[in-house]
């Protein structure tokens, strides 16, 4: 029985996707034979023939779910190389496409039992026959027609228009927007013009007055007629000015319009999630009942079909890793029935959507024990946290031990946040143990108009996203301390270092002139820094225009857009600036730790290498400046966890690290460097602000050679403990 | 009247001068010519890259041909002119010191880079059509635009 028989629009919208993922499989399988890396490409098909899963399931389409699940083993095979790409592969995976198209529902679809010699086929594929047999299939339908599904759509009071059309109106009132404001400034121009020519006209009438009786007669007929059409001239410019001015407010009016056509509610998405909920639950034996909320809230559908795949994954994933089986919930003292919550809401000038469920939250340990079968942590790994379930978007990543219908393959949460991501948005994962666990995705509204803070630097002015600014603040109410000369600013009892943008951009600032503003920014590693400006100019609604490939290359500059004056600005990404603020250049009047003593490298005599392990951009690398000018090669990692792969990468002469860090802390750090062979007698120097005695006790008892504290931090003191750990 | 083969052979170039050298791209390329454009500097972009240009609305890349091609930079003071072309990546302005005439080539006149130029131009240019009292230098537009 077709799942959405009862509603025509859902129908055509899953189908139209199966559709675009076979297309996406027929062009990737075409490219796979003579691609370079066949693996990237295979790593893309499987992601389409799950989502063909995932569509087939939505639309009960049982006979096309067994091929896709089956093609989705054969590319698993294939990408983890079990065997080579061969002809009769591709050939096979191309008929199972043919197959499932042919199997859509419509005129003359094929049954289940048509498609048997396809799964037969593809399992014995992966079990490893050569050849293997290729069913064939007559040629799909050409898609671009109208789907009799569609057809059958009743015509209600609404128009159907191609998003395309929608999307190309939008730039067009875009234009014309940005048009209207450079007609305004102009009039405004032209009405001062006027005034300055009707008062000249009047002088000169004034001055000619006197004589009138001897000037000639064409004279007094020109200076007549000249007054006149100034006062005209006059007129009609402040007719105009009135009628740019009425005009504004249409104008405004046709683009909330035409912005409104764009967005849909996030309902479009969500209705499809009761019948995944109830049929992962049913496959996997689990009493589960959806809540969602939020339903009427809209986004741009550009964003929101980005994210419908990541949105279905998630759900999926609730169900079948999130919630337990009614006994064990029984067991651990919980109602049999499991919730999954689904909610949107509008903050600003984004959207949130929460995937939660209240089952038994993600289990550490499971995480920790694959990670280390799969080698992406060390044996002896305490980490925990973000840190730990930062791995959970390792592609081929899951804890489901047993491969299901559902989920449980390791597509997902890679999907989830490349999704996320490529729309400019963000997910972050929160679990609580026994409680739950919740997806949080913050998404823009909309793609083509973004909130910016206009920020002055010099004489440059750029723009910044509003979605990626902590907070703004005056430079002269802010609390600054400097540490080895470097500044930081205080936040809610949290030191932020203060980067200047005006030397990381590489800009020169004018004498006497000092930044008064600062704009707080989270960037990749969690952390905030403050990157101080001349001044903040306001807020406003951009249209971000695309810049082609060239400024692919400069990632911190996001885009351009152009402002009322017809002038282009640029749009900075300073948690990506941040990321790369490198060597210290950016600090801020670190006019001592900015200027490295560069020791003179002695030929022949290689430098000592030291890691320097530290979560603060901050602070690890005005350490890594001073080290540096001290004549040491400087590693950096940015907690335990990534320290201690980077001591497997190269090892270091010397440690010097942080205590508190996400994931694995210094003192854990310093433990597993003393446990481990080959590392036992590396000197690790512990920089902390936990001066207390117990704290220096935990730290002598890890096994670290020196303690420093950060609020006695010392240039001098640091190179000499290096030197003397070092010997040299 | 017939055409012989020789003369059909024929390709129009726009030119422009750089550093008193006269460089052609193909007409089929060039979108457009225009004057002087107030430009917007890309903070950290190589320097080959002058800026970027509002064009009725849409926002291009600006290169600077001289830096691109290893030349002096033009005297302070002397305002570049756009020679937009299309490429792959959509449209990008050429920055040059004047736009010449449109010129007709013959595929008998062309020859391989001449040793005039600097090392990096020769990267940047297909080749050379020997007119009757210059050289015209045939840009590699894809090449010169790959920054």
């Amino acid at each position: 029985m077709p799942a959405w028989g009862d509603d025509p629009e859902l129908l055509a919208t899953f189908r139209a996707e199966v559709e675009e993922r076979l297309a996406s499989l027929q062009s990737g399988l075409l490219a796979l034979e003579t691609h370079q890396s066949p693996r990237q490409v295979i790593t893309v098909l499987f992601r389409d023939a799950h989502t063909v899963k995932g569509s087939a399931r939505m639309l009960g389409l049982e006979g096309v779910l067994h091929v896709a699940h089956n093609m989705e083993d054969l590319l698993g095979a294939l990408r983890d190389g079990r065997f080579a790409v061969r002809k009769d592969h591709v050939d096979l995976l191309l008929a199972a496409c043919d197959g499932i198209a042919r199997a859509l529902p419509g005129e003359a679809a094929l049954d289940d039992a048509a498609l048997t010699p396809l799964v037969e086929a593809l399992v014995a594929a992966v079990a490893g026959a050569d050849p293997v047999s290729v069913p064939t299939f007559a040629v799909a339908p050409v898609p671009d027609q109208p789907t009799p599904a569609e057809a059958e759509v009743p015509r209600q009071s609404s128009v159907r228009v191609a998003a395309s059309k929608v999307y190309d109106l939008l730039d067009a009132v875009g234009e014309a927007d940005l048009g209207a404001r450079r007609v305004e400034q102009t009039t405004g121009t032209l009405l001062s013009l006027a005034a300055e020519q009707a008062r000249w006209a009047g002088v000169l009438r004034q001055a000619t007055h006197r004589h009138a009786a001897t000037l000639p007669p064409d004279v007094a007929l020109a200076l007549h007629r000249l007054v006149g059409a100034g006062d005209e001239l006059s007129g009609t410019v402040r007719n105009l000015r009135e009628l740019v001015e009425g005009h504004r407010g249409g104008m405004a009016l046709v683009r909330d319009g035409a912005m409104g056509l764009a967005m849909v509610p996030v309902r479009r998405v969500f209705a499809a999630l009761p019948r995944i909920v109830r049929d992962v639950a049913q496959a996997t034996g689990k009493d589960v009942v959806l809540e969602t909320s939020g339903e009427e809230v809209e986004l741009d559908k550009q964003v929101l079909d980005g994210v419908a795949d990541a949105l279905k994954h998630l759900v999926i994933n609730a169900v079948d890793h999130g919630c337990e089986l009614p006994l064990d919930r029984v067991a651990a003292g919980k109602p049999p029935q499991a919730v999954v919550t689904v909610s949107a809401r509008s903050v600003g000038g984004t959207v949130v959507i929460e995937v939660t469920d209240d089952g038994a939250g993600i289990d550490e340990d499971a995480v920790r024990d694959k990670a280390v079968r799969l080698g992406l942590l060390a044996p002896d790994t305490t980490a925990t946290g973000a840190a730990l379930l930062r791995l959970l978007y390792t592609p081929s990543f899951s804890t489901s031990e047993t491969v299901t219908e559902t989920s449980g393959r390791g597509v997902g949460l890679d999907v989830v946040r490349d999704a996320v991501e490529e729309l400019g948005g963000s997910v972050e994962i929160r679990s609580d143990t026994g409680a739950g666990t919740a997806f949080v995705l913050t998404l823009p509204v909309t793609l083509g108009v973004l909130r910016c803070l206009i920020a002055r630097v010099g004489h440059e002015r750029y723009a910044v996203p509003v979605p990626g600014v902590v907070e703004s603040l005056s430079l002269r109410d802010a609390e600054l301390h400097t540490m080895a000369g470097a500044p930081f600013v205080l936040r809610h009892g949290v030191s932020v270092p203060l980067l200047d943008l005006s030397a990381a951009l590489g800009l020169t600032r004018g004498a006497g002139e000092a930044p008064r503003a600062a704009l707080i920014v989270r960037h990749a590693s969690g952390s905030q820094v403050a990157w101080a400006v001349d001044r903040l100019e306001g807020e406003s609604e951009l249209v971000v225009k695309d810049l082609g490939a060239f400024l692919g290359r400069v990632p911190y500059v996001a885009g351009a857009t152009i402002d009322g004056d017809g002038s282009v600005i640029c749009l900075l990404d300073l948690r990506e600036l941040a990321d790369r603020a490198v060597g210290g250049a950016g600090f801020l009047a670190a006019a001592d730790a900015a200027e490295p003593r560069k020791a003179t490298a002695v030929p022949g005599v290689k430098r000592p290498r030291v890691l320097v392990v530290e979560d603060s951009i901050g602070v690890r690398e005005l350490e890594r400046v001073i080290l540096e000018g001290a004549g040491y090669l400087v590693e950096t990692a940015v907690d335990g966890l990534d320290g201690a792969s980077r001591l497997r990468d190269e090892p270091a002469d010397l440690v010097l690290s942080d205590v508190e860090m996400p994931g694995m802390d210094g003192f854990d750090l310093t433990r597993t460097i003393r446990r481990t062979k080959g590392w036992e007698n590396v000197p690790v120097v512990i920089m902390t602000s936990r001066g207390e005695d117990h704290a220096r006790q935990a730290g002598l008892d890890a096994g670290c050679s020196a303690y420093l504290l950060k609020n006695e931090f010392d240039q001098e003191q640091l190179v000499s403990t290096v030197r003397r750990l070092v010997g040299r | 009247m017939s055409i012989t083969s020789a003369e059909k052979a024929t390709q129009l170039f726009t030119t422009f001068v750089l550093d008193g050298h006269l460089f052609g791209v193909e007409v089929e390329s060039v979108q457009e010519v225009i004057r002087y454009q107030e430009m917007t500097r890309i903070p950290l972009a190589t320097d080959a890259v002058g800026g970027l240009i509002n064009l009725r609305g849409q926002v291009i890349t600006a290169l600077d041909l001289r830096r691109r091609l290893g030349m002096p930079d033009r005297q302070e003071g002397r305002d570049p002119m756009n020679v937009v072309v299309r490429t792959e990546d959509g449209a990008v302005s050429l920055l040059v010191d004047e736009i010449g005439a449109v010129i007709e080539t013959r595929t008998a006149q062309f020859e391989p880079p001449p040793d005039t130029v600097t090392a990096k131009a020769k990267d940047l240019i297909r080749g050379a059509y020997k007119l009757e009292n210059t050289l015209l230098l045939a840009l590699d537009v894809s090449r010169a635009v790959e920054v």
